[in-house]
């Protein structure tokens, strides 16, 4: 079902989820746009296509407690963190932090150990999404089985019309959103500027890669010196990694004493050195050159065998945040073209 | 309300079941190697609790963290579940330090075990070398029990260590050698005086035993050095990689395939190994 609603009526609109929802959307946090619990709907930042941190943090905490333990008289007590009580709504996504979500699903939400801290947040949550006008220069969702307004992974999704938003419900979810009074009936001109809009906004995004070929090109170079090119310049900060949305490694920690504590994870990265570094020294990826293949090849070859996707949705943001100017399509490029 | 508890501990792989230490052992004589007997303290917890030989726990040093680690023990042995750890980092330490009486947590069985119906109606050359021995010896004892016996062809056990000392399990090795029906050799880097056995690295040694390819399956774990050059000489006696089988050890966290620490190449070591044959290992990364 599709209808629409007057930028007018936004706010009002928000404001009414706030009293059934916790309300996850696109704000400032100090100097950055970040997804992040919001109090009031003027908080919202609307015109940011790329957020600082994707929207992972709200399914895949940077830091979450897993359970407590308590020493008691037969063993070890645990109480699990893992109840979720409130309903949520995540306002605002872009399509390829949904396609990475999608990945995280694949990841996280299997039939076998399925991570019940990760499941019960996505199932708590219906997840509003909005199409890209104007895709960044660092944008190529187009290029990763993506694009500016796919609806995968959407409960409803916005297009924006310049003064309402086309309002297209995916699912129940949506359905329910869709409900209230403030939408009200779209027309047939409404769907034909959306559709104008997806057209104009493709014109800047690249075309599709060549996945099979780089899958196949990546299987032959793991010995070969190109990895030595490619991390000569990479300082191995990892952001490229943390603040990547499909990206989800995680480390496990406790925080406490042996009487009382919490098991906590964090995220991690495995351009780190210590991220394999064993007790007896020995370190299975030992310099940069087996960090950064380990990347790429997890990107464009590992998620296609066990997730048949791409860990890659085009959001660009490595791009835009590397320090040394490392850029992901053109090592993409590089891998494609190699011999 | 004590069911309703164990419904959310069935569902939520990351939450640890209480283990009481029952027993520990010094291994070795540098004592760096200890082997904790772990018996569970909720006796539903033991009755879920089904194994085979190569598949491993997390085993929880609250506070500390948590670690992996092979069951040494077989499923063929009721009691406690055995753990052989070398003392390395903060949580060995402190585990090393940890006596009867006292808790650890434990996850698992996680990871697939050896394919012992692959193994099944075949020779077994197990071949081990350090410390590394934990899971064969949970695979020897598998194959050697009397109800399990049969299904296997001949099996051979060659196992080294750099010094007599250094050598695990010495009991069960001494029993291992009492029996008609087992080949065993051991052996020691240098001679030293009262050694009566062989003497020489675990390749060479692998080399002189020769023991033959047809119908035979290999099962190796040690230290890097000693596999690089063990397989040329497997190889040598006609082993194809299909043939020769090993456990890996990774920096795991979760265990589950999630934290993503422990891959090589596609595969998790944690949920797609920790045993893999080297038919799978070959033209991936050596991230080993």
């Amino acid at each position: 079902m599709t209808k629409k609603i007057d930028k007018t009526d936004i706010n009002a609109f928000l404001g009414s989820l706030l009293q059934d929802y916790a309300l996850y959307a696109p704000a400032r946090e100090a100097k950055y746009v970040t997804f992040r619990e919001i109090h009031a709907p003027e908080e919202i930042v609307w015109d940011c296509l790329v957020t600082r941190e994707p929207p992972k943090d709200v399914f895949l905490p940077q830091t979450e407690v897993l359970f407590s333990y308590i020493r008691g008289a037969d063993g070890v007590v645990v109480q699990s963190n893992e109840a979720v009580e409130r309903e949520r709504i995540v306002w605002g996504m872009r399509p390829c932090d949904a396609q990475a979500l999608l990945v995280q699903d694949a990841v996280f939400d299997t039939a076998e150990n399925r991570d019940v801290y990760y499941a019960n947040k996505r199932a708590k949550t219906t997840v509003v999404g909005i199409g890209c006008n104007q895709p960044l220069s660092t944008c190529f969702c187009t290029a990763v089985d993506g694009g500016p307004f796919k609806k995968d992974g959407f409960d409803l999704f916005l297009t924006d019309l310049g003064d309402a938003y086309l309002s297209e419900a995916l699912t129940g979810k949506g359905e329910k959103l869709l409900a209230s009074p403030f939408f009200h009936a779209s027309r047939k001109a409404d769907e034909k500027a959306a559709q104008a809009l997806e057209k104009a906004a493709l014109e800047h995004l690249p075309e599709a890669m060549d996945v099979k070929t780089i899958q196949k090109h990546l299987d032959e170079l793991v010995a070969s010196p190109f990895w030595d090119e490619v991390q000569a310049s990479c300082i191995g900060c990892g952001v490229c990694t943390l603040l990547c949305p499909v990206c989800h490694c995680f480390d496990i920690v406790d925080e406490g004493t042996a009487a009382c504590g919490q098991r906590v994870r964090n995220w991690d990265t495995c351009q780190y050195c210590v991220y394999t570094l064993e007790a007896s020294g020995h370190n299975p990826r030992p310099a940069g050159r087996e960090r950064v293949r380990q990347r790429l090849m997890h990107k464009f070859d590992y998620y296609l065998v066990n997730q048949g996707v791409l860990g890659c949705v085009g959001c660009g943001r490595c791009v835009q945040l590397c320090p040394v100017n490392l850029d992901i399509r053109q090592i993409v490029d590089e891998i494609g073209a190699a011999k | 309300m004590i069911r309703a508890k164990q419904a959310v501990k069935a569902s939520n792989p990351y939450l640890p079941v209480p283990m009481r230490i029952e027993n520990t052992h010094i291994e070795t004589d540098d004592n760096m190697l200890k082997t904790f007997e772990l018996a569970f303290v909720h006796e539903q917890d033991a009755a879920r609790f089904q194994f085979v030989p190569g598949q491993f726990c997390e085993v929880s040093v609250f506070g500390k963290g948590e670690a992996p680690f092979g069951i040494a023990s077989s499923p063929t042995q009721p009691g406690p579940l055995k753990f052989t750890v070398n003392k390395a980092g903060v949580l060995t330490s402190t585990l090393h330090s940890m006596g009867e009486g006292e808790f650890v947590g434990l996850r698992g069985p996680l990871g697939n075990g050896y394919p012992l119906k692959t193994y099944e109606g075949h020779n077994v050359v197990v071949i081990g070398g350090g410390f590394a021995f934990t899971t064969l010896r949970s695979l020897t004892e598998y194959m050697l029990d009397k109800r399990n016996r049969a299904r296997f062809g001949e099996v051979s056990v060659i196992y080294g260590a750099r010094t007599p000392g250094l050598l695990l399990y010495k009991e069960q090795l001494a029993a291992w050698e009492q029996r008609a029906d087992a080949h065993v050799h051991l052996t020691i880097d240098v001679a030293v005086p009262g050694w009566e056995k062989l003497v020489g690295f675990v390749p060479d040694i692998v080399a002189k035993v020769a023991p033959s390819s047809k119908d035979t399956y290999a099962v190796i774990c040690g230290p890097p050095v000693m596999i690089k050059f063990t397989l040329p000489k497997l190889t040598a006696l006609g082993f194809k990689p299909e043939q020769i089988y090993t456990s890996l050890e990774r920096r795991m966290k979760c265990g589950i395939g999630k934290c993503g620490r422990c891959n090589i190449g596609p595969y998790y070591v944690c949920k797609d190994g920790p045993v893999f044959s080297y038919a799978q290992l070959a033209g991936l990364p050596q991230e080993y």
